[in-house]
């Protein structure tokens, strides 16, 4: 190793990392048909929705998990996760904010998540940083953002509701829209991922618990950002939550996801699979803040993240944007996509993977185009540092019919430390002559001489790192909405602690 | 002799109309320059007299040499004599300067069953017109315009116009982005060309080329059509007044 | 009939020191691997196995390879050892450098091939011979081929691939320290089945430069693996392709990182015509003791006709920081401004896009075959050279 900041520097503790005591119904581990039946009849679901995740279970059983990404892991035993954990006093169903157990109100208070909407309009909540940048953020311009909490395998409380009441536009947990949606939710359910799409699709199928539900109607721009934060707490729990968004003709909507677990030895399971459908001129913005556990420095524990995402420009000049920043999970499989069907539709990519210690993470995208004049951009930034290695993974496939066909992708990658791994396999497809595709990647590394003229500025090298990583992924940040955009940079910073070089 | 008539112009692109009845007539051995504000109307003109795709005839006729130009593909106006110098001259990478030459002079000696020149010949010829334009002789071997600053640009335009010897030259903004060096070489080039048997449209934003450059009649381009006409001093005036003026006066 | 079946049934003709059973074992197992189900996602290997057996099937005794100095005098400085006539420390050698590519889970054909082949030919490089080395693999079949270039010494080699029935070849070359290698190769015959293996080791500050030049056949594929294993050593690939209707082409380079200060280079540029498949794989590896490895990859592809499918994909996988590496994969079409600019100075529509689909691939085009090449590719675009003064 060239740089002897690398070894001095400190270890960095996973801020999110405590444990919510409270008491949790949790199946015991296993997984057959009953335990299907179970989860449904817990939702109260109706005849054909058991019939869906069963005939789901049954293909999961035919399946074997996928192989082709570029992470190592010892074979997860199935039997031994629990797929049903809810916090006992949110057992019998739903439950407005003051019945919430005070514990997990604690717990998304420590995590800086607002479920209070009195305090949240009163601008009460800060951020707990005293990082002058979270100013920007706690000020009263700051949007108002409706939250949807996911602890466990239940949703805990959605806020907002009533204002969003009033636009038309429901956001809900995705159990309660099987009730009061039963229609968008049967003609939508897997019909952007197939309940047999892939291994852990077909899993999250039979098993899901809950999720969040958004319906935008036709014409609406939804008055504030949407979001939904997902926390594993108990142990040896799977985390399988189903998100479904729909984007009436004319309507746009902005959507932000967090995700934290406790740190615990074991590796925890979490497959979650995510439709957005976009009808004509309809666009969603999805963004990922995903900083689950990443497991301790020597590799032990942390959350398997094994995520389906994919969005389905399905009208006319519909749009669908993926933005993720992905530092947390030892091991991240997550290709976000989209299916560009509508003419003239767009889809977008914008990606951030930080790996550091012994993370792995195999992320990319998928863009298909079928329409006419499709377009596509994909901006990836991978940085790797410690031991780790992250891959950027993209299919890029233009069909017979998607004349006029554009694509821009490009992939960077910074190596820090020269122990880790940056990797990139991009599938280029063109069945169309009239497409043009154009893919470019460069690879640099935190040099000595960027290092060195820091410090002589009288900068410290673990800031500098930070500013240069900041630097190198701003084009992604600038997609995030801004309050996010600040987390995320801050979360590169504490992520890349003791990893310098 | 007429040279180029236009009559009653009306050309849409992409749908939206840029040239509303815009006539001009271009008599063998003047010079014309075609001034106005940005977004006028005086790129189109060129792209449409040299045939662009994608430029739209709505209603009205455009003559060369008493042809009817829109029957014309984009080359048989090039054999017949038309020379477009462009704007933004294209870069084509691993197609020699040279080759590139050559494959135009042999393709237009070919359709007018001329004797193409041998490749002696077509050196002695090439060369010294470089020299005349200050170009180095190696940018001959070089990909047509790759990595040519923005002036090497523009006097290859006009190194193929003194080369290609056509009878109708439309310059596009061959004086954008040139410094007072290049210009005069570049007009001295242009100067070169003209004779009593040949024409040619200045079209520019600036007077300063016309200092260069004379010429005999100067158009006025608005709103798609040219709103006045007159002699070398209508260009002084607008430099001194503006665009603006013209709507005012 | 299934792969195993193929397999089984497959006259063995290998060599002495091959065990056929291991071998047919070995490749058996890597038929069904992750490695080469995805080496192999755009061309299904099956059809080259089935290539194998049909050419074997009225098996003729395999001439070797036609191997001669450019002006076919005799050379000191090269000496030519079938494999069957190879002394005992010759078999050693073979043994070890064919290991490689015979046991590489990645090239079960180069198991097949050497498990095939009637016989095969070590060609010694002893010192710098005055004449380029010619090889043409002009007859079908399967032929391994070693080349071992001593150390400093300066080789030109031309090869070629003229057969058009099925034809394998397996080429090793090793290149000494310091040694320096020039090698044109092409296959430009639509031959009903192709595979080839180039493997090139190079030791410490030893230097390969390729030029490569392939049309489609009915069933195409060119592997290539380069091993910088020693210091500053350094390659530059260009390369140039043309796919004409109803052909396949499928390229897959490697390009293995393995020493510090290594350097690598490449450039493709490939046009795919009328109903035709063509695939592209360009992989750099650079290993985690290869600091200051420096590796560039461009390919470009054009699309000239609807129905032309190109698939491209370039790899970096790279486990050390101090490296500089990019890469760059477009598809597209010939640019309509430049054919506009073109048809304004006389060219027809026609002769524009040919001169311009042949610029974007004699970007790529030099050395002695260039001519061939050119001429081959002009044919297949139907057209006259341009600017010729015709």
């Amino acid at each position: 190793m060239s740089n002897p900041f690398v070894e001095n520097l400190v270890d960095r503790e996973y801020d999110a990392g405590f444990v919510t005591d409270i008491e949790s119904e949790t199946l015991p581990p296993g997984l057959d048909e009953s335990v299907v039946r179970f989860i449904s009849a817990k939702k109260d679901e109706p005849a054909w929705l058991t019939d869906w995740r069963l005939e789901a279970y049954r293909g999961w059983l035919e399946m074997t998990p996928p192989k082709w990404a570029h992470v190592h892991f010892s074979p997860i035993d199935f039997s031994a996760i629990s797929y049903f954990s809810a916090p006992k006093s949110q057992a019998d169903g739903p439950r407005s904010l003051d019945e919430v157990d005070p514990e997990i109100l604690r717990t998304y208070e420590k995590l800086g998540i607002p479920l209070h909407e009195q305090e949240f309009l009163a601008g009460v909540v800060k951020n707990t940083s005293s990082d002058p940048a979270s100013d920007l953020t706690g000020s009263e311009a700051r949007p108002l953002v409706a939250v949807d909490a996911v602890f466990d395998s239940v949703s805990i409380a959605t806020t907002f509701k009533d204002k969003l009441a009033e636009a038309g536009v429901v956001f809900c947990p995705i159990s309660e829209a099987v009730q009061t949606h039963p229609e968008l939710v049967r003609k939508y359910l897997g019909s952007v991922v197939p309940r047999k799409d892939n291994f852990y699709a077909a899993l999250n199928s039979a098993v899901y618990s809950d999720g969040s539900f958004v319906y935008i109607p036709q014409g609406v721009r939804c008055p504030m950002e949407l979001s939904t934060y997902f926390r594993i707490n108990a142990q040896n729990t799977g985390q399988f939550e189903r998100t479904l968004i729909i984007a009436e003709a004319g309507s746009y909507v902005s959507y932000l996801e967090g995700c934290t677990a406790p740190m615990r030895d074991e590796n925890q399971l979490h497959a979650a699979v995510v439709e957005l459908i976009a009808l004509d001129d309809a666009e969603i913005k999805y963004s990922t803040v995903q900083n689950w556990y990443p497991g301790d420095k020597n590799g032990k524990g942390g959350i398997y993240n094994f995520v389906t995402k994919r969005g389905a420009c399905i009208g006319v000049r519909s749009k669908i944007s993926w933005t993720q920043v992905e530092t947390g999970s030892a091991i991240t499989w997550k290709y976000p996509s989209v299916i560009l069907r509508g003419d003239h539709s767009v889809g977008e990519f914008y990606s951030v993977a930080l790996t550091n210690n012994y993370q792995q993470a195999d992320t990319g995208t998928k863009m298909i185009h079928i329409g006419k004049n499709t377009r596509s951009t994909i901006i990836a930034k991978g940085i790797s540092a410690g031991r780790s290695n992250s891959t950027y993974r993209g299919l890029v496939r233009t069909s017979p019919t998607a004349i006029g066909a554009r694509n821009y992708t490009q992939c960077d990658s910074l190596l820090i430390g020269s122990n880790c791994g940056a990797h990139t396999f991009p599938y280029i497809e063109s069945k169309n002559a009239s497409a043009i595709i154009e893919h470019e990647a460069t690879t640099s590394k935190v040099s000595d001489d960027q290092l060195f003229l820091c410090q002589q500025r009288g900068i410290d090298p673990e800031k500098a790192v930070g500013m240069i990583v900041n630097g190198f992924c701003k084009e992604v940040f600038r997609k995030l909405p801004m309050e996010f955009a600040v987390e995320a940079s801050k979360l590169l910073e504490v992520s890349l602690e003791g990893a310098v070089g | 002799m007429k040279l180029l008539e236009v009559d009653d112009l009306h050309v849409t692109v992409d749908g939206q109309k840029i040239l509303n009845g815009l006539s001009l007539t271009i008599e063998a051995g003047e010079v014309h320059a075609l001034m106005g504000p940005n977004g006028s109307g005086k790129s189109t003109l060129a792209n449409v007299l040299a045939g662009r795709p994608g430029y739209q005839i709505t209603s009205g006729t455009i003559h060369f040499k008493g042809e009817q130009l829109k029957d014309l593909k984009v080359e048989e106006r090039a054999h017949l004599g038309l020379f477009m110098a462009f704007q933004y001259p294209v870069e084509i990478p691993g197609v020699s300067n040279m080759e590139f030459m050559k494959a135009a002079l042999d393709a237009q000696a070919a359709a007018r069953e001329e004797e193409p020149l041998s490749a002696i010949e077509f050196m002695k010829a090439v060369r010294k017109i470089a020299e005349e334009l200050d170009l180095n002789p190696d940018f001959l071997k070089r990909g047509v315009n790759e990595g040519f600053s923005g002036g090497e640009k523009k006097r290859n335009e006009i190194l193929q116009l003194l080369l290609l010897q056509p009878t109708l030259a439309v310059l596009d903004e061959t004086d954008s982005g040139l410094d007072i060096d290049a210009i005069q070489t570049v007009s001295a080039g242009v100067n070169r060309f003209r004779n009593t048997d040949n024409g040619l449209l200045l079209i520019t934003h600036y007077q300063r080329l016309l200092d260069y450059i004379v010429p005999d009649v100067v158009h006025v381009l608005a709103n798609g059509r040219i709103v006045r006409s007159g002699d070398k001093g209508l260009a002084l005036t607008l430099e001194e007044k503006g665009y603006a003026w013209l709507s005012t006066s | 009939m299934n792969v195993a079946e193929i397999l089984n049934d497959l006259p063995r003709r290998n060599m002495a020191w091959l065990d056929s059973n291991e071998a047919a074992e070995r490749l058996s197992a890597s038929l069904v691997s992750g490695v080469v189900k995805e080496q192999w996602k755009y061309t299904p290997i099956k059809g080259f196995i089935e290539g194998f057996n049909s050419s074997l099937a009225n098996p003729v005794d395999m001439p070797d390879p036609v191997v001669m100095a450019i002006d076919g005098a005799e050379q000191p400085q090269i000496e030519l050892v079938p494999f069957n006539a190879a002394a005992s420390e010759d078999l050693a050698y073979l043994g070890n450098v064919l290991h490689d590519g015979i046991f590489s889970e990645r090239y079960p054909l180069a198991d097949l091939t050497a498990l095939t082949a009637g016989n095969g030919l070590l060609i010694r490089i002893l010192d710098t011979p005055q004449q380029p080395l010619l090889i043409d693999f002009s007859h079908t079949g399967c032929s391994p081929v070693v080349i071992s270039v001593a150390p400093n010494a300066h080789l030109e080699l031309i090869e070629t691939a003229s057969a058009v029935g099925f034809h394998s070849e397996f080429i090793r070359i090793d290149l000494g320290e310091h040694a320096v290698l020039h090698h044109g190769r092409s296959a430009l015959a639509i031959a009903t089945g192709h595979w080839s293996l180039l493997q090139v080791s190079l030791a410490e500050g030893a230097s390969y430069s390729l030029q490569s030049y392939a049309t489609g056949a009915q069933r195409r594929r060119i592997d290539t693996q380069v091993l910088l294993r020693g210091r500053g050593a350094r390659v530059e690939i260009d390369g140039a392709y043309l796919v004409e209707d109803g052909c396949h082409l499928d390229q897959q380079t490697i390009i293995e990182h393995e020493a510090p200060d290594t350097f690598s280079k490449q450039r493709f540029h490939g046009i795919g015509l009328g109903k035709s498949k063509t695939t592209f794989n360009g992989r750099i590896h650079i290993h985690r003791n290869a600091p200051r490895s420096d590796a560039a990859l461009t390919n470009k592809n054009l699309a000239l006709d609807p129905e032309a499918v190109i698939n491209t994909k370039p790899e970096l996988e790279i486990y050390t920081d101090d490296v500089k590496c990019s890469h760059g994969a477009t598809v597209g079409q010939l640019s309509e401004d430049a054919i506009f600019y073109l048809r304004t100075r006389g060219l027809s529509d026609e002769s524009a896009r040919a001169v311009l689909a042949t610029a974007f691939l004699k970007t790529c085009l030099h050395g002695r075959l260039a001519k061939t090449v050119e001429q081959r590719f002009l044919e297949a675009l139907s057209m006259d050279s341009p600017g010729s003064g015709r």
